[in-house]
């Protein structure tokens, strides 16, 4: 008895340091924090308890309004893009191909990249004059009509008569190897012989690649505003205009610059799948083989249900971190043109920091941590029938 | 693009995925690649949009024969002849301040005049001597039947002729060619002109003047100590080892406890540890702040590093994982010998766990080397400003941003972390393994 | 003891001990290689740090005034340091309980900082030291006060003018004489402000700007004081309601959208994309890009760094018709002495120079006037700034105006200013434009912004008043008296 005590002892004790920072450094700030919300609180007074009068005032805040909605459009494309971009660099970064490695290193170091830097370098990257993005976009659309018809030229076509370009044959010939490759005929052909169905696979995808980029180009060719052709934007930080169109509630394209540049650190999501995926046992993956399926339906059928967990654990980690999204903003755009870069994070910042409300401020961070906990809530039940953790 | 299975993709596939993924990492590395060909530019070059693919990544510069000496210089501007008037150099035959070429009032006045800081009126006092040649333009003419130049100050020196360049309306281009040194590098403003009359210069035609690579990596000196990189670095590093040492010693206890050791609650405590992970910093940061204050803590860097002395949910949960995956049998002979707790998490389980250990130390240092919102609040003297602050007041300087220089101190900045990686790359990535195992 | 349990202890008691001696290191502001004088004096003398916001020739000057004031005397030093951001700074530092025992902040400050408890209040210190109000011009007194006391006294001030480019005029004197203007003088209201800008303006060969008349949102520093001009006010004087959506201000609102939309949205923003930074020689007006601005009483020591011999006017800057002028927005840089300072006396010797002798000093070197009420000897004589006596006179006219001195300022400064930037950005539908040229064409832009603005302008002045009479209310509760 006096051992089993001592050992009860000895297991606090080792907890100790754990258990102070619960109690002083999570529990009370935590607790402290939602007493704040219901008061009016300058930094240098006494907190005044007033009710829910913060909450009530956060109602009516536009731009605590719009600033939930840019952090909600920032992660309704941020993280959906990220994740699904993970997936399939993470997929690609697992083939066996020479350099394996190499590549795996190449993809993560950006995100070795501090934060500082990486504001700093893509607010160099973004500078409408001299940044590398509007270089590389002038010098790939700069000459625009001759880009655009290169693959499809319905101006010359309607001149001369003859618009079949290189490109465009693959306008043509795509469905035709589509249907051949995936259809029945391919089917059948496959049983006879594996690596010609194969390659007639490859080589339809490839096709309608090529398609979809000569749609594209004949698109860009005919309905974008002059903007686009020519792309000398006045910056794409400083540009509070809604999109050429005028799309209402549209974002600046300041915000997309950010989710671009967010794009950009998907390394560390990637490298986890790939960890998760070395994980999948290969006898699956044989099996699938024999029973003759390709690689699309190994990939919904076997390795995303062995990876799903990894994949909630991302989404969850991605939607905390997105809605705590502060250095980038902070250090490019300052909440942007006309509040358009505002997160959360930031606003709650401001109002504490600057306008010295934390009674204010503490109730926009509760705001926040309810949604981060509802969104989690969320994402766990919508994906429980479909996430599959193997073991259990 | 199958998942990784026995056989080989067929060749075509593979040749696709290296094409995808070498255009990918062209993709990623392009920033950080120009970033470094940014910071070995001078700044009119960062500010020059490029004409050719390799004016991108490099630098162009001239060089030029000035006087019989070959000299790095830059094409100040473009001398054109006037219509109907020539052009001169002369040379002045007695001297007079450089400002008097571009003020209309004389030293006596801007001397006392408040406008300008003491490197402006260093550079408007610098003295024009006979040796120097002087290019005449609407401003200062030059009066070639008496020899007399007059200035844009209104005083009149006498000047001789050295060269007339004749009015032409379709003659080649004439450039304005100054001698350039690499100290023009911390210039703020792009063609820093009005008084650089101490380097030698000439009016030189296209032909005698040839295009060269220009690399600087006097940037870097520079861009160090106008960020105080010694100081930001000796503050980083101060706080990194003091929160990987914090961090690995309290992970490793905390988590020693909730895996070897039974105690009422533990379970309930752990999930709860887990739980806190989800707290959004936002939360904590103005109570936490405030509760800093009382302490007296605000302003030191304290708040920096004291708390990973208290564990961290992330690495508590990890270490807790490896530890349970430990064999047992160690531990209980361990036991039965005699030892305390303490000494067998120290002599045996710490040498198991060595790469779960690993991580945690290059995680948190790279944490604390990245962190940026908790310097920002809890920092207010220069001094203490550790890198990524000094980065960042740096760039937000007044007076235009300095993007050479910037670059180079992010390089620099950068680099150490992306070595590290490098040299550690097994335990990262396997950090990394571990951080997916349990969904 | 074994080993380990000695090893951990021995750790502990390290970390303890490097805490503890931590903040002990040097770890100071006053830099030994730029004041070097002060090593002599480290123990003979009070340091005091004073966190600035000026910098280049501005800080050079505020760094002669400390001088001269550490050779008047030898009991206290003072540590001139460029601070960026030091409003921020100094709640965060005086929150934080370490804050340094000189501030110079903004005006706009004085209230928040004051409501809050971040300043110390200087009655005390200035009945000793037998500073009085009159010493001062009332409205800049005024903007340093906050219920009764005062929390800081002006350093440098401000007022603002219209400046004209006079080669621009001269160049287009025809232009102008036909079009009824005298090319010799600026416009005197903002009808014929429009109308010389009109004239003014000139463009390229694609139909871009090349020179405009005037633009509304050069600097852009002001933009929510443009209804002044037409007449309005942002609040209230005598029911010290919020009255961003007074007509007056939509008026004002209106007016500069006509600028916007009268040479193309996208083809402006490309022009103004290509002005340079404030303090070099592609300034917009210094570089003549831009033929009429409103600006600040420093500016000509500026154009004169950049363009010496430009030769520019200042006028006061027109009002709209039938509103009583010269009027000009003033404002002005203080400095304050922290609550929880640790040396608020030594601190306030050094105030209290500064308000006697310094200030001659700081306004000669940044050439600016001075928030005094009586003008020192000598001071106008040669005094670097040309154009002085405009900006004196706009400062004593009866007319000119300072910010509303409301708790939540700041805030709605910041949110009417937005409401110009998103009104100046915003596409007029081109649907009921259609087919309508000339006057037509105009009264219909109006009518469409008319409603935008009127909405905008009313969202904010409702949001603010909901937080000013929040503000109000817990005034009250906490102090138990009526708030302004």
């Amino acid at each position: 008895m006096k051992d089993t005590r001592r050992r009860h002892l000895a297991g606090y004790a080792f907890i100790l340091p754990w258990l102070i920072a619960l109690m002083v450094f999570i529990g009370y700030p935590f607790l402290a924090g939602f007493y704040f919300s219901f008061c009016d609180y300058p930094p240098l007074k006494s907190p005044l308890f007033i009710g829910a009068d913060n909450y009530l005032e956060l109602l009516g805040d536009g731009i605590f309004h719009r600033s939930l909605g840019v952090t909600f459009i920032f992660a309704a494309v941020a993280i959906p893009l990220g994740v699904l971009l993970a997936l399939v660099l993470a997929m690609f970064l697992n083939a066996r191909i020479r350099g394996q490695s190499f590549y795996r290193v190449i993809y993560y170091v950006p995100h070795l990249v501090p934060t500082v830097v990486v504001a700093v370098l893509w607010l160099w990257i973004f500078n409408p004059d001299f940044g590398l993005l509007n270089i590389v976009l002038k010098g790939l659309l700069g000459p625009v009509d001759r880009w655009t018809s290169v693959f499809f030229d319905l101006k010359a076509a309607a001149a001369r008569g003859n618009f079949l370009r290189p490109g465009a044959a693959a306008l043509l010939v795509a469905p035709a190897l589509a249907l051949a490759a995936f259809g029945s005929a391919g089917q059948a052909l496959a049983r006879r012989a594996a690596s010609v169905a194969g390659f007639l696979r490859f080589v339809s995808v490839l096709a309608i690649a090529l398609a979809a980029v000569a749609v594209v180009n004949a698109g860009l060719g005919f309905l974008s505003p002059a903007d686009m052709k020519e792309l000398h934007s006045p910056g794409w930080l400083a540009n509070g205009n809604p999109m050429p169109a005028a799309v209402p509630f549209a974002p600046s394209w300041a915000l997309w610059a950010l989710v671009v540049m967010s794009m950009w650190g998907v390394g560390q999501m990637a490298v986890i799948y790939l960890a998760k995926l070395q994980d999948v046992p290969t006898e699956l993956y044989e099996a699938a083989d024999i029973d003759g399926a390709n690689w699309w339906n190994k990939a919904r059928h076997i390795t995303i249900p062995m990876i799903s967990p990894v994949i909630l654990f991302n989404v969850v980690m991605a939607i905390i971190g997105t809605f705590q999204v502060f250095a980038e903003p902070y250090i490019m755009t300052q909440g942007g043109p006309e509040d358009k870069t505002r997160f959360v994070a930031m606003f709650v910042y401001d109002q504490a920091f600057q306008y010295q409300r934390v009674g204010y401020a503490s109730a926009v961070a509760w705001v926040l941590f309810l949604i981060i906990v509802a969104l989690t809530v969320l994402a766990f039940k919508a994906t429980s029938k479909h996430v599959y953790y193997a073991g259990r | 693009m199958a998942a990784a299975s026995e056989k080989k993709a067929p060749w075509y596939l593979r040749v696709c995925i290296h094409a995808i993924l070498a255009t990918g990492a062209v993709f990623f590395l392009l920033p950080l690649v120009w970033m470094m060909a940014t910071s070995l530019k001078p700044l009119s070059e960062t500010m020059k949009y490029p004409e050719t693919v390799a004016d991108i990544f490099v630098g162009s510069g001239h060089r030029a024969a000035i006087d019989g000496k070959t000299y790095d210089v830059v094409l100040e501007r473009e001398v054109r002849p006037s219509k109907e008037k020539p052009t001169w150099v002369v040379r002045p035959l007695e001297p007079f301040a450089a400002g008097e070429l571009t003020h209309p009032f004389g030293p006596q006045t801007w001397m006392k005049y408040p406008v300008f800081n003491q490197q402006e009126l260093g550079r408007m006092n610098t003295q024009v001597t006979p040796e120097m040649r002087v290019l005449t333009d609407d401003s200062n003419r030059f009066d070639p039947a008496a020899g007399v130049l007059t200035l844009v100050s209104g005083r009149r020196v006498k000047a001789e002729a050295v060269r007339r360049v004749e009015p032409s309306p379709e003659g080649t281009k004439l450039w304005l060619v100054r001698e350039w040194r690499p100290e023009d590098t911390d210039t703020k403003e792009v063609g820093a002109t009005g008084g650089e009359v101490d380097r030698a210069w000439d009016v030189l035609p296209d032909d005698r003047i040839e295009k060269t690579a220009r690399v600087i990596p006097q940037n870097y000196p520079v861009a160090l100590a106008r960020t105080h990189f010694g100081r930001s670095l000796a503050n980083t590093l101060f706080l990194c080892v003091m929160t990987v040492a914090g961090a690995v010693v309290s992970s490793i206890v905390v988590a020693y406890g909730f895996a070897f050791l039974e105690f009422r609650g533990r379970n309930v405590l752990f999930g709860v540890t887990v739980a806190t992970m989800m707290i959004p910093f936002a939360i904590t940061m103005i109570p936490v702040y405030l509760l800093y204050r009382d302490l007296g803590w605000v302003g030191t860097f304290k708040p920096l590093w004291v708390t990973s002395w208290f564990g961290s949910a992330f690495f508590i949960f990890l270490l807790r994982q490896f530890f349970l995956g430990l064999p047992k049998d160690l531990l209980d002979a361990a036991r039965i010998d005699g030892c305390t707790d303490l000494e067998i998490l120290w002599h045996v389980v710490v040498p198991l766990s060595r790469p779960a250990i690993a991580m945690v130390a290059l995680f948190t240092f790279l944490g604390t080397w990245k962190d940026f919102m908790g310097p920002l609040i809890y920092l207010n003297h220069q001094s203490q400003f550790t890198l990524s602050l000094s980065l960042q007041s740096f760039a937000s300087e007044h007076g235009g941003t300095p993007w050479h220089l910037l670059m180079a101190a992010s390089t620099v900045f950068s680099l150490p972390l992306i070595i590290l990686f490098f040299a550690t790359m097994k335990t990262f990535i396997r950090g990394i393994a571990m951080t997916g195992i349990k969904g | 003891m074994r080993p380990v349990h000695f090893g951990l202890a021995a750790l502990i008691v390290v970390v303890f001990l490097i805490g503890y001696l931590e903040p002990q290191v040097a770890l100071t502001d006053f830099d030994p290689k730029r004041d070097a004088a002060f090593r002599d004096t480290w123990n003979t003398r009070v340091h005091i740090a004073y966190w600035e916001k000026w910098a280049s020739f501005e800080g050079e000057a505020c760094q002669k005034m400390v001088e001269a004031f550490n050779k008047s005397q030898d009991e206290v030093f003072v540590h001139y340091i460029q601070t960026s951001q030091v409003d921020r700074k100094t709640v965060l530092s005086t929150v934080g309980g370490a804050p340094p025992d000189l501030v110079g902040v903004w005006d706009n400050n004085v209230i928040p900082f004051a409501e809050g408890g971040a300043l110390a209040p200087l009655d005390d210190f200035m009945r000793e030291s037998g500073l009085t109000d009159d010493h001062y011009i009332p409205k800049y007194l005024e903007l340093c006060r906050y219920r009764g006391k005062t929390y800081a006294l002006p350093t440098a001030v401000m007022s603002g003018a219209l400046f004209w480019n006079k080669e621009h005029f001269r160049r287009k004197a025809a232009d102008l004489r036909a079009a009824g203007l005298d090319p010799d003088r600026p416009p005197r209201t903002i009808e014929e402000l429009d109308r010389y800008a009109a004239v003014l303006n000139e463009f390229n060969a694609d139909g871009s700007p090349g020179i405009m008349g005037f633009l509304p949102t050069e600097p852009g520093w002001w933009n929510h004081a443009w209804g002044y001009y037409f007449g309005g006010n942002l609040a209230d004087p005598k029911t010290g309601r919020l009255t961003a959506d007074d007509p007056a201000n939509v008026r004002a609102f209106l007016w500069a959208k006509r600028y916007a939309e009268a040479y193309g949205r996208e083809k402006l923003l490309r022009f103004r994309a290509g002005f340079g930074t404030f303090d070099s020689p592609f300034n917009a007006f210094i570089e003549g890009k831009v033929s009429m601005e409103y600006q600040g009483v420093w500016f000509p020591m500026f154009i004169r760094r950049h363009r010496p011999h430009m030769e520019f006017g200042v006028a006061p800057f027109p009002c709209a018709a039938g509103v009583p002028g010269p009027r000009s927005y003033l404002e002005e840089d203080v400095i304050a002495i922290p609550r929880g300072a640790k040396h608020p006396k030594e601190a306030w010797k050094f105030i209290y120079f500064a308000q006697t002798q310094g200030l001659p000093i700081l306004g000669r070197l940044q050439g600016k006037h001075l928030a005094l009420a009586a003008t020192p000897p000598g001071f106008r004589e040669g005094h670097p700034n040309l154009e002085l006596k405009v900006f004196e006179d706009l400062a004593a006219a009866p007319h000119s105006f300072i910010a509303p001195r409301v708790i939540v300022w700041q805030e709605y400064r910041d949110r009417v200013a937005r409401a110009f930037e998103h009104v100046w950005n915003w596409p007029v539908p081109e649907g009921p434009l259609a087919g309508l040229t000339g006057a037509a064409r105009q009264a219909k832009v109006d009518a469409l912004c008319r409603e935008e603005i009127e909405e905008t302008l009313h969202e904010v002045t409702v949001t603010m008043q909901a937080k000013l009479d929040r503000a109000r209310a817990l005034d009250t509760r906490r102090a138990g008296r009526a708030a302004p």
